[in-house]
């Protein structure tokens, strides 16, 4: 079922390393490797100004990404796609009818982004803590 | 002349079937208690009481309408009716109208009034040209009414539980370190969850709460719609009472994006009760933002704590850039056992990382309910455990403020506490020392196993899967940091070769102590009779 259009939204917008690589699931990031896979300033920088020149809020850059937050429909916008809540209580990504999941990387992202992210992502909420209660 | 009050909604909600409202008969004083407007008071109600012959002619015509007459004064008749009764009897039509109001918790939310539109006094019905004419003045419907605040006092249950401040303090043996002047001033410690409500435990208390931030998407700072934040962060007070809370509210569709909020404030200490559960692995991209986020704040010297699950296999608790918090049961005697509704692991994503390092106060299984804390008259933790005989629910009540509840949620803030203090004593201390010290004077567990949807691992004898290193022990902590502060150097990653006489050192001079020194001191502080 699609999503209220003016539902606010958010997904964590994950930047391509500056040093080349590719973060993987098979690597995981900790202090130790943390800087094979930092972005440069400058890519975070235009990736946060090309989403807000499409309407949308970014959050501070930390690490290797930075938050995106606006309404269904200015994601759906963004992102050429219809935004959906999935059965899990994930929002994923939608076009032509077909589910593409929570997240679009590559040739999925809009052509402004390709270039200094890697990776956008609708996260699950927790599956312990304050959703324990949400009944 | 009829109403002109705006409807905030034209959608038909449905009647109750039974009305309640109160009855006016005639007063003696001639003047009817609707048209007084604001002059009834002590000096002026005997004008408004109303003959016996009056109350009971009223009280004998409701009956004969079909109105129930639950409650005779000689000012006002109680009764309850459906709204057929309602319109039939007094000639009228009474209908829902929905305005907004200021519900529990602060909430400003549309409530339901029964109203009559034929009148301009909200919530009167007319009697002229009834049969009630002679002896009634008027008819007042009951109106919604709300508990405004919580009490700063927690309700009685008669179970064993902890109390905040005081048992959970004395549980992880920090009073001994606020008498000593150590409370987390000057300490800023961020919390990322639900929200913090502005219960009047803190504000009694002179608790320092900073204004929520918001995380992406959240919305309502004055909100807690959970209560989760709000009770879990009591726990940080307990332990740090002069810290200052940095509540950052998530949307649970971004928890990666309010840690960055978080750590983008700048905080000693990051607390986090929350995680998934990733036994294995692989990592998602969402997973690895937040693993890299957990250790860019670590590598810039916040100490990050994440609660280790409750039969789930944490995650980012088992991230080895963070402090990893597990539970242990207090018992009311002061026996100690690990909590079978606490995570303890090894990681299969990490090798070798042991999850949980230190415990704080957890209880037990069905629920965990152990820990009495303020959240949000309301909330939904206030009306899923408020009623329910313990250990299912906690006997308090559903709408009341107060809730008893843990979990490994309430291990972590409390261990963030106690790194608060640890901070205080010794600023300069990195975050692999603030584990440490955690980790080595904390009281080992050696009974009772840990969850068992995790392993149910015994507790045993030195460190172990159920509890990591154990209870951590406050006041112990707050010693071994004033002695790291006397070290020359970091003793986490401790340098070869440094002896005890530092090259200028000459005869005479005075000797700073080496970290050997500091390690033999460490040793007689853990080992020694101090917190006994």
């Amino acid at each position: 079922m699609p999503s209220k259009k003016d539902a606010r939204i958010s997904a964590q917008v994950i930047l391509r390393p500056a040093s080349g690589r590719t973060i993987v699931p098979q690597t995981p990031i900790d202090s130790g490797n943390l800087a094979l896979f930092l972005p440069s300033p400058a890519a975070a920088i235009a990736t946060a100004d090309a989403l807000r020149a499409g309407g949308l809020e970014t959050g501070p850059p930390v690490a290797v990404s930075l938050s995106v937050s606006g309404t269904v429909a200015a994601f759906e916008k963004f992102f050429d796609a219809q935004i959906r809540l999935g059965g899990d209580g994930v929002y994923e990504f939608v076009r032509e009818g077909r589910s593409l999941g929570p997240e679009l990387s590559g040739d999925q992202l809009p052509t402004t982004l390709r270039g200094s992210v890697q990776t956008v992502a609708f996260i699950p909420p927790p599956a312990f803590g304050p959703t324990d209660f949400d009944r | 002349m009829a109403k002109t009050r705006k409807r905030e909604d034209s959608a038909s909600p449905v009647m109750p079937a039974r009305i309640f409202a109160q009855v006016s008969p005639r007063s003696i004083g001639g003047v009817s208690l609707f048209d007084a407007m604001g002059a009834v008071h002590a000096g002026t109600v005997a004008n408004f009481r109303s003959e016996p012959r009056i109350i009971d002619a009223a009280v004998n015509r409701l009956r004969a309408a079909g109105f129930d007459v639950l409650q005779v004064t000689a000012w006002t008749i109680n009764i309850a009716g459906s709204q057929e009764t309602y319109e039939k009897a007094f000639r009228t039509r009474i209908e829902i109208e929905r305005r907004t109001v200021i519900k529990p918790g602060g909430v400003e939310a549309l409530a339901e009034f029964i109203e009559c539109p034929d009148t301009p006094m909200p919530g009167l019905i007319a009697v002229a040209g009834t049969p009630f004419e002679e002896v009634i003045e008027g008819v007042a419907i009951e109106e919604p009414r709300y508990f405004m605040a919580a009490a700063a006092f927690p309700p009685p249950v008669p179970y064993w539980h902890l109390a905040v401040p005081a048992d959970v303090a004395l549980g992880l043996n920090a009073e001994k370190v606020h008498r000593s002047g150590i409370s987390g001033g000057g300490i800023r410690v961020a919390m990322v969850d639900s929200g913090q409500y502005a219960h009047p435990f803190f504000a009694a208390r002179g608790y320092r709460v900073a204004p929520v931030v918001l995380g992406p998407a959240a919305a309502d700072p004055e909100r807690d719609a959970v209560g989760h934040g709000t009770g879990e962060s009591a726990n940080i007070f307990a332990v740090a009472p002069d810290a200052e809370l940095l509540p950052v509210k998530v949307n649970f569709v971004n928890s990666v994006g309010a840690f960055n909020a978080a750590a983008a404030l700048d905080p000693q200490i990051i607390t986090c009760s929350w995680g998934s559960s990733n036994r294995n692995g692989p990592l998602s991209a969402a997973d690895q933002a937040l693993a890299a986020a957990v250790a860019a704040a670590w590598a810039a010297g916040i100490v990050v704590i994440f609660s280790a699950g409750n039969g789930h296999y944490g995650f980012p608790a088992q991230h080895p850039d963070c402090i990893a918090a597990g539970g242990v049961c207090m018992a009311q005697d002061g026996s100690l056992r690990a909590s079978d509704y606490a995570s303890g692991f090894m990681s299969g994503i990490y090798p070798g990382r042991r999850v949980p390092d230190a415990c704080g106060l957890v209880g037990m299984q069905p629920k965990a309910i152990y820990i009495m804390l303020p959240i949000n008259p309301g909330c939904q933790i206030d009306s899923a455990y408020g009623g329910g005989a313990f250990p299912s629910g906690d006997q308090t009540g559903g709408d009341d403020g107060w809730g008893c509840f843990s979990g490994t949620s309430a291990a972590a803030p409390q261990l963030a506490g106690v790194a608060a203090l640890v901070r205080q004593a010794c600023p300069r201390l990195s975050p692999d020392e603030v584990r440490d010290i955690l980790r080595k004077s904390a009281r080992d567990v050696t009974l009772g196993n840990c969850n068992p949807a995790s392993g149910g691992h015994p507790a045993t004898a030195g460190p172990d899967l159920a509890t990591g290193d154990g209870l951590v022990d406050a006041h112990k902590a707050v010693l071994l940091a004033k002695l790291r502060c006397l070290a020359p150097g970091p003793m986490v990653r401790r340098e070869p070769g440094l002896g005890r006489n530092p090259p200028g050192a000459g005869a005479g001079q005075p000797v700073p102590l080496s970290t050997a020194d500091i390690a033999s001191i460490e040793t007689l502080v853990i080992e020694s009779e101090l917190d006994r």
